[in-house]
């Protein structure tokens, strides 16, 4: 009587415990589904960022700049030619002999009075980033964005396996 | 007696007890069967909330890919007027940090004291952010919510073509507004499940209940020849200090628009500094009276009806001739001209002669079956039908002036699709913009299905009707159009290695003072296309009122502009020169 009653009990609480166990599987598996369709929306904001970054530094306009401008080595095909554009790389000036014979030259022409067609020994300037190169707005940085349901961004869920 | 009492007891208990379980098993069966559905229903109205999710508009791409337009996520500032009580310090310092008016925003927190809503500032940076969060906010007083942010990586190319998106996502302007429907797809729903204090648990996703919408809407404009027009625009602009101009290419086998610029302009990325009138598409919300570059077109259709002869000469008075009531005047006196030299000349007299064969009538229809009088159906907003008078309204004076290209109102666009008829072989094909969709997926927009299948598949050209038979449309175009560049009025578009077809065209305009003809004012303008034999590319150019300089005449103004563009385009298309050859013999 007693072996019988113990083993109906027992059988009860295994099937409840079973039974939790199955429900709390499955609400992690829902949750991970959550999580991951949130990954996918931040991923998604993610690719939108960095291919209007990538664009915005591609932008034709900026490509015509460095086309046009003479410094770039580019130049326009003439019509007719298969190409677009040229290569044509700067001819390095030929020194003239007084700047590699002279050496009271520099009695003459100080560093800070050069002459044209005097050959900068000191290299290129230093080149300063462009200011274009940057988001004034600063809205190409990278951010986790939130999603409509103003989930919190410092809620460790969310925060669990993000880049 | 002791028994009996306590039996008695006992069956009280057990009666007190069945009652109990009675009323108990009753409770059950009025909550579980009874009130089941209402309760079912409040429950789930207390754990389960829907939210509309909107879907993120498509990105705009040209037709080689490149983005044009895309969106991103930005957050939004709101506050809770009624439970924010702060000091006027607090407002400054947040007004400071948002780059805000603190009066105006200390003047909108106190009109709203009662609502418990309100934004402070839409789509802020992720830096105004950070800072707005380390003020001294009082408890469950503010909030972010993020919202979708239209961005235009090219700037002001293409920007009249490609409009924008207000504050509240809705499409202004361009095709931002005319392909709406594509672009902002259909919102989706997602169900968030609380727990008993109503905190989040669960986003429950329903695939079907997800937002629809296309990743992008392709466009036929070419960024490059886009840059190529504006370039070209842009030193118009600089040389002869216009009211507008506008440049539209086309490809004349398909229809499709390959650049369309407008002047003034504004970018897309600062449209706080917008000029005045900017926001208007010249290529398709203006219209003048064509003048001399709608002559073709009398031309073809008097041959097309045998009213005259290829090799026929034409008796041009030597610049003076009297129509009715009317003289009528050449530029330069002529004597005879042949149809051709009537074209390369830009004889007015000839074109009247040619008008006269027609009648009012034949004019009338060349006018309508080129596709004057009605818009193009292109998917942008804010075309013009352009004016053409009914035929009773038509006179003796229509007779002379509709050949010369007066006394009806075109759109650039109008006349660079009829020009197109004229380029590929007399077929007018409805001009497009939108070459198809690039996407995820939206069921509702059925029309688009196949292009959803197979994001290669363009829509095809529309052909509205033929127009003249391809002979006469290749005799034009070939002979007349073509010398019109190699020793007539269009010589300044000539391209070394290629056969360039044109027409210039000068009309004066109303001086809206006298109600007449302005001697100052005029619309200058060049339609070309080239190779002749097989033309790949067209280009109109439309110069508005040129102010700087002596001269106003299509081919000095709008001639080079337009050449530029052809030239640059076709090299860019690797189109063959078809005079190379030639050149090189010599």
């Amino acid at each position: 009587m007693f072996f019988r009653f113990g083993s109906a009990l027992i059988l009860v609480v295994v099937t409840s415990l079973l039974g939790i166990l199955v429900e709390k599987q499955n609400l992690s598996l829902r949750r991970e589904i959550s999580r991951q369709h949130y990954r996918m929306d931040v991923l998604q904001e993610e690719h939108a960022r960095l291919r209007l970054r990538s664009q915005q530094l591609a932008a034709i306009e900026r490509l015509f700049a460095t086309i046009e401008d003479k410094d770039s080595g580019l130049v326009p095909a003439k019509p007719g030619s298969s190409a677009l554009v040229t290569f044509r790389p700067k001819q390095p000036a030929e020194p003239p002999a007084s700047t590699i014979t002279d050496d009271v030259r520099s009695d003459d022409h100080p560093a800070d009075e050069r002459q044209p067609g005097d050959v900068d020994e000191t290299g290129p300037e230093p080149v300063e980033p462009n200011p274009r190169d940057a988001d004034p707005s600063g809205l190409t940085t990278r951010r986790v964005p939130l999603l409509f349901w103003q989930k919190p961004v410092s809620d460790p869920r969310l925060r669990r396996d993000l880049p | 007696m002791s028994g009996t009492s306590g039996r008695a007891r006992i069956r009280f208990v057990v009666l007190i007890m069945f009652g109990l379980w009675t009323i108990v098993v009753g409770r059950l069966y009025v909550v579980q069967w009874n009130q089941a559905a209402e309760l079912a229903s409040y429950a789930s109205r207390q754990q389960l909330t829907e939210v509309t999710v909107p879907a993120r508009p498509a990105d705009i791409v040209d037709r080689s890919g490149r983005l044009l337009a895309t969106t991103i996520v930005s957050p939004s500032l709101f506050v809770d007027p009624k439970r924010l009580d702060v000091s006027e310090t607090f407002i400054s310092k947040l007004a400071a940090t948002l780059s805000l008016d603190a009066e105006e925003l200390k003047q909108r927190i106190n009109n709203h004291s009662d609502k418990r809503f309100l934004w402070i500032k839409r789509r802020i940076t992720d830096d105004e952010m950070a800072a707005v969060q380390l003020l001294d906010w009082p408890d469950g007083t503010y909030g972010f919510r993020d919202e979708f942010l239209r961005r235009y990586p090219q700037g002001h190319v293409a920007s009249h073509v490609l409009g924008y998106r207000d504050i509240d996502g809705a499409g202004r302007g361009g095709v931002e507004q005319s392909l709406n429907q594509l672009i902002e797809g259909i919102p989706g729903k997602r169900t968030l499940v609380r727990d008993a204090i109503g905190r989040i648990v669960e986003v429950a996703f329903d695939p079907d209940s997800e937002p629809q919408r296309f990743e992008a809407v392709q466009l036929t404009l070419d960024l490059t020849i886009q840059m190529f027009a504006e370039k070209a625009l842009d030193e118009v602009v600089r040389e002869w200090k216009p009211a507008g101009a506008c440049a539209i290419v086309m490809e004349p086998s398909s229809g499709d628009v390959l650049a369309m610029a407008s002047r003034p302009t504004y970018s897309l990325s600062d449209m706080s500094h917008v000029p005045e009138n900017a926001w208007r598409n010249q290529a398709v919300s203006i219209i003048y009276e064509p003048g001399s570059t709608f002559k073709p077109f009398i031309v073809a259709e008097a041959l097309q009806n045998g009213l005259i002869k290829r090799d026929e000469v034409f008796n041009c008075e030597n610049g003076e001739y009297r129509m009715g009531p009317r003289l009528l005047h050449d530029h330069h006196p002529y004597d005879r001209l042949s149809v051709t030299d009537v074209l390369v000349k830009s004889s007015n007299i000839g074109m009247a002669k040619i008008g006269e064969r027609l009648k009012n009538r034949g004019l009338y229809d060349a006018t309508l079956r080129f596709g004057f009088g009605r818009p193009t159906g292109i998917d942008l907003p804010g075309e013009l039908s352009g004016i053409v008078r009914p035929l009773k309204e038509w006179n003796g004076y229509s007779t002379g002036s509709i050949p010369m290209g007066h006394e009806l109102a075109v759109t650039p666009l109008q006349l660079v699709t009829a020009q197109s008829a004229l380029a590929n072989g007399g077929k007018l094909i409805t001009p497009r913009i939108l070459k198809g969709v690039q996407g995820l997926r939206m069921d509702s927009v059925r029309s688009f299905q196949t292009s959803l299948n197979d994001p290669s598949l363009a829509e095809p050209a529309t052909i509205v009707r033929p127009t003249i038979s391809e002979e006469v449309a290749r005799w034009v175009v070939e002979k007349p159009m073509t010398e019109v560049v190699s020793r007539g009025t269009g010589n300044r578009a000539q391209i070394p290695g290629y056969t360039v077809f044109g027409k210039t065209g000068t009309a004066q305009k109303m001086d809206p003072k006298t109600g007449e003809y302005s001697k100052t004012l005029h619309c200058s303008s060049f339609i070309c296309g080239a190779p002749a034999r097989d033309p790949r590319v067209l280009v109109l150019v439309v110069v508005d009122e040129p102010k700087s300089g002596s001269t106003h005449f299509g081919g000095t103004i709008a001639a080079p502009a337009a050449a530029s563009i052809l030239s640059r385009s076709l090299m860019y298309l690797r189109v063959p020169p078809d005079q190379e050859t030639r050149t090189a013999a010599r």
